[in-house]
């Protein structure tokens, strides 16, 4: 119940702050750069946008309201409210996921090429949280948004060029064994997918088990900490 | 309420708050007075469980705060000596947003008119003055109506009328048996709100009492008077408790020929200062 109380705070927190709006106006780019491509190439250029998005707006969007909240001091406040790092986690987690798989299947639906909905579906909502929670991680590792941003772009680099490069079809077997790659397997709803689901899943235990020790850490929790 | 025995915290290497030790009681409104830089902000942020670093043993309400949970948070209410809010959305969002993460919340509307932000409600705080962020960080902290109130220089950036105002609510929540921790440099509304103060400076405890025994404590008022001698005036002043062997003072009297006539009790910042040796500002 606090979990949705927190997933509903965060929607108004992005709609208010910005990031819904930001967010449309990626949504017509991206149809129209589809709209505009040739028909044999929108498969892929469809996984092209739809892997990067989440990502790249998952880091991003995660870090600036993390910032947000601690440059407005209203992280103090959730210190000291009855919910749990967990919750905050989630909270953001989940409201951030829902906005890239609501313009994913904008985009998707209206110009793209949607191979399979399902593991579509879940590749952005894996991609997004996966690539969020590591958002939050640096976010509260770095204390300014300059910072925070030089931190990310290595995360940007390795996590996503070997997705792209996936979409072509040129990369060994093993690399599905790296995030990126398996969500974009997912996102073909390639033959592997069922593979790549298991290791994206090993990969959100990871990110998510960092991410809360970090948001813990902030909360003053890291020690007896019952919540 | 709260008990709080050899305390001891850093934020480095050096020793900075030291030794403290005192307890608070039920109902009571109990005062952190001291200079800025003393640690009064500190030692709030240890006692509400956002500090978990410290040594000795700390408990409010019977939970020792380092394992403080969500049941604690429901029963704490904190206002920031900053503001704490969304600069983006308006006051009333923000309530609205702060109370959905609490199990039952007051009437907000109420809390929004009982300091005067009810035609500001709608605006975004970001557009709001520094005193009026302040009376919205308040009555955020009393949202959920808690038990415990911990007030981190609540009157501070105000003018006299809402600090007034303030203070009003801060006695209406004591009436209805809360416990009140306030935090202040400011000894006027110590003396005015507190059942206790403790003197705190450079993280230590250096005197607890009420402001009536601290400031009694110190000898007794001086009374200042001038008279008319020889039609000249001429000022002295006496220990109100040696008056009777004043033989001016008495002349002066029985003469009619006082031209003047005052008491002087020294002030909580002079006490303040003779125990301390150090000013409140
Ligand atoms: N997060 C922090 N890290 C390091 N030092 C701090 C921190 N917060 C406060 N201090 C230092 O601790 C001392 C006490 O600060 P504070 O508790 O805010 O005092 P007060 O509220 O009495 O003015 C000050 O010297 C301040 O610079
Ligand atoms: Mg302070």
């Amino acid at each position: 119940m606090k979990l949705l109380y927190l997933v509903i705070g965060d929607i108004r927190f992005q709609i208010k702050y910005g990031f819904y709006f930001l967010y449309a106006v990626f949504s017509v780019l991206y149809i129209i750069i589809l709209v505009l491509l040739p028909q044999n190439t929108i498969k892929t250029a469809t996984a092209l946008l739809i892997f990067t998005d989440p990502s790249v707006f998952g880091l991003i969007f995660m870090g600036s309201i993390v910032q947000f909240e601690i440059t407005e001091k209203t992280f103090d406040s959730l210190c000291i409210a009855p919910i749990r790092p967990v919750d905050y986690l989630f909270g953001k987690l989940i409201s951030l996921s829902l906005l890239s798989w609501i313009v994913g299947m904008l985009v998707g639906l209206i110009a793209g090429d949607i191979p399979n909905l399902f593991w579509f579906s879940v590749a952005i909502i894996a991609g997004s949280m996966i690539f969020s929670a590591v958002g939050m991680i640096f976010a509260f590792r770095t204390d300014t948004l300059n910072k925070f941003f030089l931190s990310i772009v290595p995360i940007m680099i390795f996590g996503m060029i070997p997705g792209v490069l996936h979409l072509f079809d040129i990369l060994p077997w093993w690399m599905i064994f790296h995030p990126g790659v398996a969500i974009v397997e997912m996102l073909i709803s390639g033959s592997q997918a069922i593979v790549a689901l298991i290791i994206t899943l090993l990969w959100m235990v990871l990110a998510f088990w960092v991410a809360l020790s970090t948001v813990r850490n902030r909360f003053g929790r890291e020690e007896g900490d019952n919540r | 309420m709260i008990k709080v025995k050899d305390l001891a915290f850093s934020y480095t290497p050096k020793p900075f708050i030291e030794n403290v030790t005192f307890e608070v009681n039920n109902g009571e409104i109990f005062g952190f007075l001291g200079p800025s830089g003393a640690g009064k902000s500190t030692l709030q942020k240890i006692l509400t469980g956002v500090l978990r670093h410290y040594t000795g043993s700390v408990s409010v309400n019977g939970v020792n705060v380092k394992s403080a949970n969500a049941a604690f948070y429901e029963m704490i209410g904190v206002d920031f000596e900053y503001p704490s809010l969304y600069e983006k959305l308006s006051g009333n969002e923000n309530l609205i947003y702060f109370a959905s993460l609490y199990k039952n919340h007051r009437d907000i509307d109420a809390l929004i008119k009982s300091v005067g932000l009810q035609f500001d409600a709608n605006k975004r705080v970001y557009e709001y003055s520094k005193g009026m962020k302040s009376r919205l960080n308040f009555i955020k902290a009393l949202l959920h109506n808690p038990e415990i109130l911990f007030l981190d220089e609540p009157t501070n950036g105000l003018d006299p009328s809402n600090a007034l105002m303030m203070k009003d609510i801060i006695r209406l929540e004591k009436s209805k048996g809360k416990t009140i921790i306030l935090t202040t440099h400011n000894m006027q509304d110590a003396t005015e709100l507190c059942d206790r103060v403790a003197f705190i400076v450079d993280g230590k405890i250096r005197t607890i009492g009420t402001p009536r025994n601290l400031i009694m404590s110190r000898g007794a008022a001086q009374i200042t008077y001038s008279y008319i001698d020889e039609s000249l005036e001429k000022f002295a002043s006496v220990s109100i408790d040696s008056t009777a062997i004043d033989p001016s003072l008495l002349a002066a009297i029985s003469c009619n020929k006082l031209s003047s006539i005052h008491s002087s009790e020294p002030s909580l910042n002079d006490i303040f200062i003779e125990i301390t040796g150090r000013s409140l500002q």
